[in-house]
């Protein structure tokens, strides 16, 4: 395996991920997200230039995307989003080694979530925005990877069953059926929809549904045909169309490949959308501000956190270093502590309440904050992050704390 | 199966057997339409709850008493998921609701408006919870607390529910313990106007109306809900006033009416009509022999049923062949089998030794006991004749486990 080499501070705004063969491959820097960021430089004041910390740089984009909505800070905050998106891929790729869901596709699912977590990241809130990423990358992976697995799997009359109007109609849109077609074959599936409930709980394929539910379902179907407008069917065509159906929902949960760098092509023109030099290097110096601010609130944090962890009994500080430190699984504590895996997960949720309860008190008698989603997201990527540093003894580069 | 080790959205093993009763409690229910959402209910809460007891009982968080810890309680739940899903749990003075969903797609959080804007039925939390019931095993999605959802949660007049996408859940279960500790009232619940009130007298007119719009509906099966039919007011008014509520049950057609009794109708069996969950040959397995049975003359009707017992994987089967008589009596052969699956359909295995046949009588008197011994492929009890309307009951145990099947000749 190629392992990537970090990118200089500035690099980290211009540059994405090329992957070759499911590998790292190279750097590859986008040339007018270079020049903004040339741009930008050439605006400070002469003492900051060489002193502009990377975490200053994200909260200046993100406040600039924050402000102005614009493609250009957003397309910046993509850039530095490759990295917790390429480690937190990287390291389930190769945990789970599927070879129909490689690094490639891990990337890429991952990536889609980029808007998501830029709209959801609270620079005020401790954990740094690649820290934050980085779990939502991972919780993204292993959502596409677990439903992937399942779709393949999955019986035809569990894929049916368990999909929506919405997620059907997006398949058969991506097959490329007309929209009669579509139209046809959401009223094929909304029949069965309503009116089947399985013979047997081993119920697996369209060939056993029995006669009387074919009836039900074609009578259904009559219903809809009316309201509009459908041709006539017969049970074998209604049971020809949910084949189709299934067909076209294995195939849409199985990765497609898109260019990412197609998304980026379009960069070029955004150059001429930048603010004028007063106002870009004043937000500068406000983000730098800010990013001292933070920097003080996360050691806070840290301290906080420090106290709580060295009151835990040392059982739980142990498991703590197994899970976080040793990344074992519970099942491999388990073993390791001849005990049995419900019981390691009990104590580990122990620890981690204990811990969380002392954030959350923190929060609301420090901060005098009340504990949204939004907080309380952003305070488990913090706490698993600064657990994983405390417990691996190192720096990864993905977990910058 | 992949099982990912997620400590935040945990993955629970739904019981074998759980599944199993669902099951055969969702196939009883006579409209098609809500099996699939009463079966869906049933394992989350037989999978959910012995999870979140578990839990709580480092905190003593879950209330020892039991009986009204759930709601709807079992009498009442058949009844009130073919209308409004999930069920609310208390747990300690904290009241979580518990939404099951079975889409692959998990990027929306959907909750009935009942849910929400009843204010008797309103929760502290809300638990997302995504089943794969084909694979066994459901996964805690997150939470969110009532004053987000309904503040900040979207609402659909369509199927009158609030839903938010996934981000603006709190993904992490541990924190569903920690807050519900910590969080004051005022954060975690928005404030909620009462609901108008409604006469019986009101609620009788509308019931009447609802009644005949869905009698007219029913032909065609379009909307058989009364759910959406009512203006919601109207509708939450009837749903949180018990003596409304069974007003309504009973005007409207429903899924556990008294036309599907808890027995089966052994009469009823010779003129065509089963009991959903008594089932033919084909339908348990279509290419299977009939083991013992050959001989059974062609007016006789044999028809089988599940019977979960725990620790028995797949479960035993309970056959039941009756034969009408000239004097109007049947005769009836009630078997015990043990069977798997297989592709040649099912195989034979042995009864666990000593699981017990019994024939019992209304008045629980004990006429018949067959014992399996070792190597038993299956036991029956001694042929035995009834009049018509008699009823009698069926036993199977094992150890401390029983399972009864009442029959009406």
């Amino acid at each position: 395996m190629v392992v990537p080499l970090k990118r200089e501070n500035e690099k980290q705004f211009s540059t994405f991920v090329n992957i070759v063969d499911d590998n790292f491959g190279s750097w590859i820097e986008d040339r007018s997200l270079k020049r903004s960021m040339d741009r930008q430089q050439s605006l400070f004041p002469k003492d900051l230039e060489t002193s502009f910390p990377v975490n200053a740089w994200v909260t200046h984009w993100h406040q600039t995307w924050k402000q102005q909505q614009a493609k250009l800070p957003r397309y910046h905050l993509y850039a530095y989003l490759q990295e917790p998106c390429y480690w937190s891929a990287q390291k389930i790729s190769s945990r789970f080694n599927t070879t129909s869901f490689g690094l490639a596709d891990c990337f890429q699912a991952a990536f889609e979530k980029s808007d998501k977590v830029l709209q959801g990241f609270d620079p005020g809130l401790g954990p740094s925005l690649s820290t934050y990423a980085g779990r939502a990358f991972s919780n993204a992976i292993h959502d596409a990877l677990a439903n992937n697995q399942e779709v393949q799997i999955a019986s035809e009359l569990s894929l049916l069953q368990r999909c929506t109007r919405k997620r059907l109609g997006k398949a058969l849109a991506v097959a490329g059926l007309s929209e009669d077609l579509q139209a046809i074959n959401q009223a094929a599936w909304q029949s069965f929809k309503d009116f089947y409930f399985p013979k047997t709980t081993a119920a697996k394929t369209l060939d056993s549904l029995a006669p009387e539910d074919w009836v039900a379902m074609l009578a259904k179907y009559d219903l809809l045909r009316e309201q509009q407008n459908l041709p006539k069917a017969s049970e074998a065509l209604l049971q020809e169309w949910l084949g189709k159906c299934v067909l076209h929902l294995r195939h849409y949960t199985a990765p497609r490949p898109i260019s990412l760098n197609a998304s980026m092509d379009d960069c070029g023109e955004l150059i001429d959308t930048l603010q004028d030099g007063s106002e870009a290097s004043m937000t500068q110096l406000m983000a730098q501000e800010l990013e001292a601010t933070q920097q003080k609130q996360q050691q806070k944090i840290n301290a906080v956190l420090q106290s709580g962890l060295s009151k835990l009994n040392p059982a739980h500080q142990q498991l703590l270093q197994f899970y976080y430190g040793d990344q074992l699984t519970q099942q491999e504590i388990a073993v390791q502590l001849k005990s049995k895996q419900y019981k390691v997960s009990r104590q580990l949720r122990a620890a981690r309440k204990a811990l969380l309860t002392v954030l959350v008190t923190w929060i609301q008698d420090e901060l005098h904050m009340s504990c949204k989603a939004t907080v309380l997201n952003s305070m488990t990527a913090n706490l698993d992050g600064w657990l994983k540093v405390q417990f691996s003894g190192e720096h990864n580069q993905h977990v910058d704390v | 199966m992949l099982m990912f080790n997620d400590l935040q959205r945990p993955y629970l093993a739904i019981p074998e057997l759980a599944r199993e009763k669902s099951w055969l409690e969702s196939i009883n229910l006579s409209l098609l339409e809500h099996r699939w959402n009463h079966y869906l209910n049933q394992l989350t809460l037989a999978t959910v709850l012995p999870w979140l007891e578990a839990q709580g009982s480092d905190e003593a968080l879950i209330s020892a008493q039991s009986s009204d810890r759930i709601f709807p309680n079992p009498e009442t739940a058949a009844q009130q998921w073919q209308w409004v899903t999930g069920t609310a749990v208390a747990i300690h003075d904290r009241r979580l609701i518990v939404i099951p969903t079975d889409n692959w797609d998990a990027s929306e959080f959907k909750v009935p408006q009942e849910w929400v804007d009843i204010p008797t039925w309103q929760g502290d939390y809300y638990l997302m919870v995504q089943l794969n019931p084909e694979a066994g095993q459901l996964q805690l999605r997150g939470y969110i607390n009532h004053r987000q959802l309904k503040q900040e949660g979207h609402y659909d007049e369509g199927d009158r529910t609030y839903w938010v996408s996934e981000e603006a859940l709190v993904q992490d279960i541990d924190l569903l313990w920690v807050m519900a500790e910590l969080e004051p009232l005022a954060e975690r619940q928005a404030d909620l106007a009462p609901l108008a009130p409604l006469s019986r007298h009101q609620a009788g007119a509308w019931i009447q109306q609802l009644a005949q719009q869905l009698q007219t509906a029913s032909a065609s099966s379009i909307q058989r809900s009364p759910r959406l039919a009512l203006p919601f007011q109207t509708w939450a008014g009837i749903l949180s006033n018990p003596q409304l509520r069974s007003l309504l049950a009973q005007a409207i057609p429903s899924s556990i009416e008294p036309d599907s009794p808890p027995y089966a109708q052994l009469s009823q069996w010779l003129q065509g009509n089963f009991e959903a969950a008594w089932q033919s040959l084909d339908q348990f397995s279509p290419s299977t022999p009939t083991w013992g049975l050959r001989n059974i003359p062609a007016q006789s009707i044999s028809r089988g049923k599940r019977v979960a017992l725990s620790g028995i994987n797949p479960a035993l089967s309970l056959w039941t062949t009756v034969t009408a008589e000239m004097d109007g009596r049947m005769k009836v052969l009630v078997q015990l089998r043990h069977q798997t699956d297989s592709p040649d359909g099912l195989v034979m295995q042995p009864l666990p030794p000593g699981i017990e046949l019994r024939l019992i009588t209304p008045e629980e008197e004990s006429l018949q006991v067959v014992k399996a011994q070792q190597q038993d492929d299956y036991i029956q009890l001694k042929r035995f004749k009834v009049l018509p309307k008699q009823a009698f009951t069926v036993e199977v145990r094992l150890g401390n486990q029983t399972v009864r099947e009442q029959f009406q000749a």
